[in-house]
């Protein structure tokens, strides 16, 4: 009953995922190759379950076609790529008005900055989004905790490698579950306007997903 | 080297003097020879001839990877193997639980929902789950008999749905067991006639733990809202694959919360409902 070899779906908000710009490969049963990020809370992660307002969704490159689509949380937003390689969403997407409630369930991937790569977008309710919400505070709370206690190698390895202030971080995640919202700061206002990125297939990995394949 | 073997055969051997065992591997190993790992198998083998050995009988919920036992048991599921040295990989159970056999001997026949006795087979784990293996030291002997097997227990989880595996949606059972027959084609009865069933197989992931289930016909209906006859609409319009999309589409990132019976490999759901 329990799918001992899967990846579990971490529940994350987007200002934690977006600093997770450290990549970790990890060997599993053999020669397969699992990519995960490491979050500066000092989770290890390979496989992420998001839900959040679908912003805009714009073609990133014609051919062949790649869709870019902005997901906000109440801390940020995610930034997900669709491509010939995720079908699925890829149709969804395309099929989506903004805004509209959106469940993301996708791999993490670093193209510059950490993006998702999504198994698949569905369109739910916005008590699917107030769960979601609860239930993300709840297990980040509990990262924070561990975190702080510096058991695991994990934790160290995140202490050591990011700048990351948990105090404010705390304090932005106690306002989102009350509801109350970011401020947007200058910096984030600009880099949004900057340039778009130059998206190249070669940087959506093709790898086949033998996770899936083990698990049939 | 002598040592850990002796070790490891005297487990494998009770009621077989230790010193006996020790004579042999010495004999085998340091006078003639022999690899340890062929010495082992030859020490069985001699042993069990000489000594008239049987394994201990005992109950599923007692087998203990590494050992050898006889245990009685119903065969509860058979499966043809994929694999061409097996003959079956099948679920047998007694009433403190269900464990996973493959037999490879040839000669051996069983059929669902009798009862044998497991002789001298080897108990491991594998991919996590117990298994018996009948190979040529071992036997299976038909009873006359009827065993309880044990009840399935009760769980419920909740979590979201992150993934959707295939053979969901619209797909083929074959008309004798119900099995998935995808193309006609059923691993126990061959080529079959077949009949639409809605179903799915769903992974509930609740951050920490991700749970495989299986949703069959009314509780699958109630959980997506899809009924039968819409799924065979879609299928008609838009083809098989559709069906999948289709539940896929309405289920995955939903909060559910199932309810139904702990299987080998999936929670066999009899209650399902959306949370949020």
């Amino acid at each position: 009953m329990i799918a001992r070899r899967r990846l579990p779906a971490v529940r994350m908000f987007s200002k934690e995922f977006n600093a997770s710009t450290e990549v970790v490969e990890e060997q599993v049963d053999g020669s397969i190759k699992v990519t995960k990020l490491l979050s500066p809370l000092g989770i290890k992660f390979g496989r992420v379950f998001v839900v959040g307002t679908l912003l805009d969704v714009t073609e990133a490159k014609k051919e062949p076609r790649i869709l870019r689509a902005r997901i906000s949380d109440p801390l940020g937003s995610f930034t997900v790529f669709a491509s010939a390689y995720t079908p699925l969403p890829l149709a969804v997407l395309s099929e989506l008005e903004p805004p509209c409630f959106v469940a993301v369930v996708a791999r993490p991937r670093v193209l510059r900055t950490p993006i998702l790569r999504p198994e698949y977008i569905t369109p739910v309710e916005a008590s699917t989004f107030d769960r979601w919400v609860e239930e993300t505070y709840a297990h980040t709370l509990k990262r924070i905790e561990t975190f702080e206690k510096q058991e695991s190698e994990a934790a160290k390895l995140a202490e050591e490698k990011y700048d990351f202030d948990v105090e404010e971080f705390k304090r932005a995640i106690a306002r989102a579950k009350e509801g109350r919202f970011e401020e947007p700061r200058e910096e984030e206002e600009e880099s949004r306007e900057a340039e778009e990125i130059e998206i190249d297939m070669t940087d959506i990995e093709d790898d086949f997903d033998l996770e899936q394949y083990l698990l049939q | 080297m002598v040592e850990e073997l002796v070790e490891k055969l005297v487990k494998k051997l009770p009621g077989v003097p230790k010193e006996e065992i020790e004579k042999r591997a010495k004999l085998l190993i340091c006078e003639f020879k022999v690899p340890p790992s062929e010495a082992a198998w030859s020490i069985i083998n001699y042993a069990r001839r000489e000594f008239k050995l049987e394994a201990p009988r005992v109950k599923i919920a007692e087998l203990q990877p590494g050992t050898t036992a006889t245990v009685k048991a119903k065969v509860i599921r058979l499966f043809e193997s994929r694999n061409p040295k097996v003959k079956y990989v099948g679920i047998a159970g007694d009433e403190t639980g269900t464990v996973r056999f493959v037999v490879f001997n040839e000669d051996i026949e069983v059929e669902e929902g009798k009862v044998y006795e497991f002789r001298n087979v080897g108990v491991d784990e594998f991919r996590d789950r117990l298994t018996i293996t009948v190979t040529s030291l071992g036997s299976v002997a038909e009873l006359d008999e009827d065993i309880e097997v044990k009840a399935r227990e009760e769980v419920t989880f909740e979590g979201a749905v992150v993934a959707v595996q295939r053979n969901s949606g619209l797909v083929q059972r074959c008309k004798k067991c119900g099995r998935i027959a995808n193309r006609g084609l059923c691993v126990a009865h061959g080529k079959v006639e077949t009949e639409e069933a809605l179903r799915a197989k769903l992974i509930v992931d609740d951050g920490e733990t991700a749970v495989q289930a299986v949703l069959s016909g009314e509780v699958l209906e109630k959980l997506t809202g899809l009924t039968f006859d819409e799924a065979v609409r879609i299928k008609n319009e838009l083809g098989r694959e559709a069906t999948y999309d289709e539940i896929a589409k309405r289920l995955v990132g939903r909060y559910v919360r199932l309810q139904g019976t702990r299987g080998s490999y999936y929670l066999i759901t009899s209650q399902a409902e959306v949370i949020a």
